[in-house]
């Protein structure tokens, strides 16, 4: 009730304002957008729509309604995609490596292709984590002890064919190692597995680091160049590891939204990916931001489609 | 003193209010069966952005404890759980609301709920740290140990009929193993359909399983669907006083249990309230009064659930694990404000979390006044209805309760077909409650019993894994206690029989 | 559902053939499993072994006739009949007609089939109104304050 009052009173005196201002003549948004998520509350997706949603309203005078629609690890909501709206006021949110491994797995109702990306805003990248009085120091450490033992050293992560699972048998593989991966039902029974010492270590995202401080010691990190929150922290690359990546996150819509709609969204999704209050915050949180936009769409779909077909043929998932 | 300011902080005029606010907000959201206490606090969440974080926390704190109390209502005026933390509610609760005491049962419901929630905030105040670190000690051996604890209750609810029991469970386990494993990833009983893929969602299973037999049956025939007595009016406060009192032991017991398993991430306040419940029952003095309307029963679920939310706080915000699916909301929403999550909270951000404790404290407080008070109407309102207003909203409230959990429809479906199964299996004697425990707790016991395995092998410690670590042990011990506590006592009490008759 | 079971000691051929079904399903799952990786079919095997078992022994106890007999229920058998039947009909409906249309009709039928003291036209009008308000409130509320997508329907909203 209130939110309406305040968005009716919002949506005027934006349109007041726009109506001076070049935006004004694309009429786009011209209503509240839903803004699909497709796993429950709490998690990154939906943590990075609450950071969006008020710039959204700054930017264009309309809301951004975030629903849950949580099933199947998103597979439900993708399902349903192409079967929305395609008027651009119904976006959903979008994950990689989630909608390349799901389809290749099992029919999940949808087709990576189903998938219509219009921006990718950030990712959490990997990180090999071991509790903060492990014997294992370095990455060398943990190795070597892998070499002694294989298969003896347990990792915990979130779920079986999942950006962590992934990142497991990708690491195993680049050092010539044998680990076992334990898949636990979410991050946060993970993370307990981790810090009761009930595993090795864990496999999760920089994000993890950034909540759980010092009562973990990260051993290396998948981004390109060392994180800003976590400077003493080596990347994989440094250490001699081909790995940068981690779990992606965007927004797609219904394929047959019109191609100037998907450039606005596009644009205003970029405009907000740069607002530095967001970007600071979100960053001392453990995240990396990116910006890949309409245009570059198709390279990094198609550089991202190679990486995931080979690992999923490797881990003997994908179905035949 | 420091803490004192904060005490005061949290009595400030504005926040009391937010509490006021958040926890009617919450009771009805958690009264409406499908929508959960974690639906409740996303809701708050964007408007919490507009306050100061202390501020925000109390609003959010308030609205999760009325909404896991707001779930008696339905459970003992409909007998179903308005949330999955107040599944054994309807063990007792609607029993007593078929017999005429269902104003008592509210009162009961409410007296245990603030003194769950006081007891979990102090436990939250007091001794966050340690017990923060106790529950880490739980590892999947643990969480699938406490499973088969959760299980053994079906030994309790069995009396004669044991054997279907034990199939209804077997029924609920298989049900929980629908859609694709956590660990192993493989796609199981899903008949190649997608809609099939995310499992059986047990809150739609509970509206299904425990409200469409309720449906039928009020249609089938005239009179009202529960009894009124002479003494169905007015709160009865004193007789739950009364009760209450006598009660002590066993509150604080449940309170314990509440705060300790809601410390688990992954566990949950509907294996609290269950574990709470077979204790309870395992130390009365009449055990086999339980399930058909004990007074004890409401006061132990009713107790646990509500302490699970300062309980599920400890690991919230001194680890920076999330305890329970709303307390993750509630730490995002945290990061999205500036507050910089984890163990440095406590201490660098001293003011917000300590205001927030107390607010949480004064929000249970404030539980008793709002129950009654809402209480007295949900149940003048159950009883004066007309048949033919109360089965169509009931109708109404599963397919929009159902729908709402996912936003989708296929969870409707599903909750019908329970529905319908559920009430031609109970006409054949396999009551609803052995289903339900076999679906809630089958996760959980299936992912830790397959987590402890990779670990068990990876260390070549498989026996070691299972049966030897003590806390493993001590759970073990508790559950076959309770599962042969019953046979136990009534072989001594017919020998005792036996002696007297003979003397 | 509290009503007190009769005793009989002749074979009930409804349980017998509940109990089948339950077999079935029990034989299902352990078919089903044969399929699945070694971690998966862990439980399935297990809980679907001990069920088949015990429907076993159930059935065993049910054709002696020695088994607690089924509740005898009171009332009327086509109401509840046509319960289950408008569920399934406004489950159906629901994406076709949408929220508010079906959910009137379901509110509707069910008031019909739970009217056992007669319909004077008053009363007929008073609980019509009701109903339409409910509806909509109900409608209102989550759709707006609770910001549920409900079904919109291809006819109507």
């Amino acid at each position: 009730m209130f939110k309406h009052a305040r968005s009716l009173l919002m949506g005027l005196t934006a349109a007041a304002a726009l109506s001076f201002s070049p935006l004004a003549a694309q009429a786009f948004p011209d209503k509240p957008i839903q803004y699909i998520i497709p796993f429950g509350p709490g998690g990154e997706s939906d943590i990075a729509a609450r950071f969006q949603e008020p710039l959204f309203r700054k930017l264009t005078g309309q809301d951004l309604v975030i629903q849950y629609r949580p099933g199947a690890g998103g597979a439900t909501a993708w399902s349903q995609l192409n079967s929305m709206p395609a008027d651009g006021h119904t976006i959903v949110g979008s994950n990689f490596p989630h909608i390349f491994i799901q389809p290749m797995e099992k029919d999940v109702g949808y087709k990576t292709e189903d998938v219509d990306n219009v921006y990718i805003f950030h990712y959490t990248p990997d990180a090999l984590i071991v509790p903060a009085d492990s014997p294992y120091q370095t990455l060398q450490d943990l190795i070597d002890a892998a070499k002694e033992r294989p298969g003896a050293l347990t990792f915990s992560g979130s779920g079986t064919y999942s950006a962590n699972h992934i990142a497991a048998i990708k690491f195993d593989q680049l050092a010539g190692i044998k680990t076992t991966y334990v898949p636990f039902g979410g991050t946060g029974p993970s993370n307990s597995a981790l810090l009761g010492k009930q595993v090795t270590g864990s496999w999760g995202y920089t994000t993890v680091a950034g909540q759980l401080g010092d009562q973990v010691r990260m051993l290396a990190v998948a981004t390109d160049e060392r994180h800003p929150q976590f400077p003493d922290v080596p990347t994989f690359k440094e250490l001699g590891f081909d790995m940068v990546g981690g779990a992606y996150r965007g927004i797609a819509v219904p394929k047959s939204t019109p191609v100037e709609i998907k450039r606005q969204l596009s644009d205003l999704i970029g405009q907000i990916n740069k607002d530095p209050e967001m970007v600071q915050k979100m960053v001392e949180g453990g995240f990396v931001m990116v910006d890949i936009g309409l245009d570059e769409m198709p390279e990094f779909m198609a550089q991202k489609a190679a990486e995931y077909t080979a690992i999923a043929t490797e881990m003997g998932i994908v179905k035949q | 003193m420091e803490i004192f300011s904060y005490l005061l902080a949290a009595l400030h005029p504005w926040h009391l209010g937010l509490a006021l606010a958040g926890t009617t907000a919450g009771v009805v959201i958690g009264a409406l069966p499908g929508l959960s206490a974690t639906m409740a606090v996303a809701i708050l969440v964007p408007f919490t952005f507009a306050m100061d974080p202390a501020a925000g926390l109390i609003a959010l704190g308030a609205i999760y404890t009325g909404a896991i109390y707001g779930g008696a209502y339905s459970a003992i005026l409909l007998n179903t759980p308005g949330t999955p933390s107040a599944i054994a509610t309807t063990f007792d609760g609607y029993p007593m609301a078929k017999r005429g005491d269902g104003n008592l049962a509210v009162s009961l419901a409410t007296l245990a709920s603030v003194t769950g929630g006081v007891i979990g905030a102090l436990f939250l105040l007091t001794l966050a740290p340690p017990l923060a670190s106790f529950a880490l000690v739980f590892g999947p051996v643990e969480y699938f140990w406490l499973a088969m604890f959760g299980l053994t209750l079906i030994s309790a609810l069995a009396e004669k009929n044991l054997l279907k029991c034990l199939i209804g469970a077997c029924l609920g386990l298989l049900l929980s193993m629908v859609g694709s494993a956590v660990v192993g990833g493989d796609i199981r009983f899903t008949f190649n359909t997608q809609t099939l893929l995310g499992g059986i969602d047990i809150v739609a299973a509970l509206i299904g399983i425990y409200c469409i037999p309720v449906l039928i049956e009020l249609v089938a025939k005239a009179g009202g669907h529960l009894k009124v007595t002479t003494e169905s009016t007015g709160y009865r406060l004193r007789e739950a006083w009364g009760q209450f009192n006598r009660s002590r032991i066993n509150l604080l017991r449940s309170s314990t249990i509440g705060t300790i398993v809601g410390m688990l991430p992954g566990a949950g306040g509907s294996i609290a309230s269950l574990v709470a419940y077979s204790e309870a029952r395992r130390t009365a003095a009449q055990p086999e009064d339980f399930g058909k309307g004990e007074p004890n029963g409401i006061l132990a679920t009713e107790s646990a659930n509500n302490a699970t939310v300062g309980g599920g706080f400890i690991p919230t915000l001194v680890l920076g694990i999330p305890g329970t699916p709303p307390d993750a909301v509630i730490l995002g929403a945290l990061m999205v404000q500036g507050v910089r999550t984890g163990p440095t909270l406590f201490t660098d951000q001293a003011p917000i979390v300590y205001t927030f404790i107390f607010g949480l404290l004064i929000a249970s407080i404030l539980m008793l006044p709002i129950g009654l008070i809402m209480g007295r109407y949900a149940y003048r309102a159950i009883i004066r209805l007309p048949k033919e207003m109360l089965a169509p909203g009931i109708a109404l409230l599963t397919v929009t309760g159902s729908f709402a959990i996912h936003n989708n429809l296929h969870d409707v479906q599903v909750m019908l077909g329970l529905g319908v199964m559920s009430w031609l299996l109970n006409r054949y004697g396999f009551s609803p409650s052995p289903i339900v425990l076999g679906l809630i707790l089958g996760q959980i016991a299936e992912q830790g019993f397959v987590q402890a395995w990779l670990i068990g092998s990876a260390t070549s410690n498989l026996w070691g894994m299972y049966f030897g670590r003590p806390l493993s042990l001590v759970i073990v011990g508790l559950a076959i206690l309770s599962l042969f506590y019953p046979l136990l006592m009534a072989k001594l009490r017919s020998r005792r029989k036996r002696r007297l008759t003979h003397a | 559902m509290p009503d007190m079971p009769i005793q009989t000691r002749q074979r009930d051929w409804g349980a017998i053939v509940v109990t089948l079904c339950l077999m079935a399903v029990a034989g299902w799952a352990l078919w089903e499993a044969q399929r699945m990786s070694e971690l998966g079919k862990l439980f399935p095997i297990t809980f679907g072994g001990l069920m088949l078992t015990l429907c076993s022994i159930l059935l065993v106890k049910q054709l002696l006739g020695r088994s607690t007999p089924r509740l005898e229920l009171e009332g009327s058998m086509p109401r509840r009949a046509l319960l289950v039947v408008v569920m399934i009909a406004w489950i159906a409906l629901l994406p076709v007609l949408g929220f508010v249309v079906a959910g009137l009709l379901g509110f509707f039928a069910i008031m019909a089939i739970a009217g056992h003291d007669g319909w004077p036209l008053p009363r007929l009008l008073r609980f019509v109104a009701i109903g339409i308000a409910v509806v909509a409130l109900i409608a209102w509320i989550f759709q707006h304050l609770l910001h549920v997508p409900l079904p919109a329907g291809r006819v109507f909203f």
